[in-house]
């Protein structure tokens, strides 16, 4: 990975999760007492601010006056991450509050141990991100070893409630979340175990092959990455789904334009607000439901209004006697479905316009071809 | 155009105010019509005669009858049924157009009654707008409703996870 990349990748990251907080503290709202879901905004917040600050980790350490001080707050906002990942995920198998409480209670040690443990470090200024030295330069101190201890104990528990998880659920959009989430929680075991090898090969004066750069850091990418994609994976889904409706309801508009547009040359009065130029009824994005909608009355109008008009002479199958003038061979297309249609009474008339515009887009493909009929 | 906006505010104001059935149930809709006004409405599947009208709303001293084409398709019906108690819910006045189309029906007893031919009248515009969008609104996918405690834990986590999404 070029060393180039990186703050690059966390600013991507950092946004991501940012977005990821956002829908995640919305929909928390839904339900203020759920203490899983508030587990997981907190997890998602989290990382978002451990990877902000390691975006800015120089310039923490340029306020401040002390080395590292940025990795050490982006270390503890990682923690805090892990183990509200973990508490969201023995909340799902487990609501009572007792197994959740003592994760929170570990933090509550760890956390004020690591800054102490920081605090009591001597300062080493050449692993500062300030500090162009930092990218082979490997920073020792106890509060590193305490980190990467709890940190991997976390990651374990949380792997085997995320594993744990997954066999409890079947839908695939679901068994994806848990999958990223143990990708997520093994990577971050392997950044913790290549971390903890340097370290020790650093503090022992052992030389390990490469860097700790190169072999941790994209470990570390990787974990966020892959959990803040199972932060939004089921945020995806009903995004998803209102543009899928959003594209048939536009591509169903677009198809129906011919045929309305052949009825309202015949029947004006079936327009409520007519869009009769092609390039508008392109470029019409919003109010989609209420337009086709109208596109579909307004067929259903006409074919009324031009009931009346029908040839006698026309009543035979399409193709087979094919009518001579645009208007009779509009009306032999909408006699047709007409009596299709009229076996179905209101009782049944339930939500289903889709049917309806599937039956008109029908009717519209046939208008198309008797258009293209030579006379 | 700025009429036809203008309207259509006004209809979405007096759509707020009702409380339209999820999906949409047209027969219920008219039996909470019905009780608003203190009067039943009767309906009335009709093959009206070629290039008359396709939906009537008559209103007799007791009751509401709404008539509508039975030739046409379910959602063609349903949306002239919509139109007809449209009128009603907009308190429209009636024409006098005669009860020639329902020979059956006393003229005396006939107060009011207005036919969906076109809409070159506002009062036929008003009730064409606000059956649209009683009928487009209730097809729009519902918001997620209030959640409850589930039992199972497949199931619990599927609503965790899933912020109450429907499944697959």
């Amino acid at each position: 990975m070029n060393p180039g990349d990186v703050p690059v990748i966390q600013l991507t990251l950092f946004v991501a999760c940012g977005g990821a907080v956002c829908y995640k503290l919305w929909h928390a709202r839904r339900r203020p007492g759920d203490r899983s879901r508030q587990a997981l905004s907190l997890a998602v917040l989290a990382l978002t601010v451990g990877t902000g600050i390691q975006v800015g980790a120089a310039t923490v350490d340029r306020v401040t006056g002390l080395p590292n001080t940025g990795r050490m707050l982006s270390n503890c906002a990682g923690v805090v991450a892990a183990c509200a990942a973990l508490v969201f995920l023995v909340h799902l198998r487990r609501p009572a509050p007792g197994p959740a409480s003592r994760q929170w209670w570990a933090l509550a040690v760890v956390l004020p141990a690591i800054v102490v443990l920081f605090l009591l470090s001597p300062a080493d200024p050449a692993s500062s991100r300030g500090d162009p030295r930092h990218a082979t330069a490997v920073y020792s101190s106890p509060y590193v070893y305490l980190f990467l201890a709890y940190l991997s104990y976390v990651l374990s528990r949380a792997l085997r409630e995320a594993h744990r998880c997954l066999r409890a659920v079947t839908e695939r959009s679901l068994r994806t979340v848990f999958w990223l989430t143990i990708a997520g929680c093994g990577t971050g075991l392997l950044y913790a175990f290549f971390k903890f090898c340097y370290l020790i090969g650093h503090d022992l004066g052992v030389g390990l092959p490469g860097n700790e750069n190169s072999t941790s850091t994209p470990a570390y990418l990787l974990t966020i990455g892959l959990l803040a994609v199972a932060a939004v994976t089921p945020a995806c889904r009903p995004v998803m789904r209102v543009l899928r409706r959003w594209t048939r309801r536009y591509l169903a508009y677009q198809r129906l334009f011919p045929l309305w547009r052949a009825v309202y040359r015949a029947a004006p009065t079936v327009a409520l607000g007519p869009r009769d130029s092609r390039l508008r009824s392109l470029l019409t994005l919003c109010d989609l439901e209420f337009l086709l909608y109208r596109r579909v009355i307004e067929i259903r109008d006409g074919q009324l209004a031009l009931r009346n008009l029908v040839p006698a002479g026309t009543a035979g199958p399409l193709g087979v006697a094919t009518p001579a003038s645009g208007t009779d061979r509009l009306v032999a297309v909408l006699r047709e479905p007409a009596t299709e249609q009229s076996e179905v009474g209101p009782e049944s008339a339930g939500d289903d316009l889709d049917a309806e515009v599937r039956s008109l887009e029908r009717m519209a493909s046939r208008y198309a071809r008797l258009r293209r009929a030579p006379r | 155009m700025r009429e036809l906006r203008r309207i259509r505010r006004r209809c979405e104001a007096l759509l707020r105010t009702l409380d339209v059935p999820r999906p949409l149930d047209v027969h219920q809709l008219c039996a909470q019509v019905a009780r608003l006004r203190g009067r039943p409405i009767h309906l009335l599947p009709t093959a009206f005669p070629d290039g008359t009208v396709c939906g009537l709303w008559i209103a007799s001293d007791s009751a509401d009858y709404l008539a509508y084409e039975q030739d046409t398709s379910a959602i063609h019906q349903e949306h002239i049924l919509l139109h007809e108690l449209g009128h009603l819910l907009c308190g429209h006045d009636g024409d006098d157009i005669g009860t020639g189309l329902f020979p059956t029906l006393e003229p005396a007893t006939v107060r009011r009654m207005l036919a969906r031919t076109n809409y070159s009248t506002a009062q036929e515009l008003e009730a064409e707008l606000l059956a649209s969008l009683i009928r487009s609104r209730s097809a729009a996918p519902l918001p997620p409703g209030p959640e409850v405690e589930s039992g199972t834990v497949g199931e619990r986590i599927r609503r965790a996870v899933s912020h109450g999404e429907p499944g697959e």
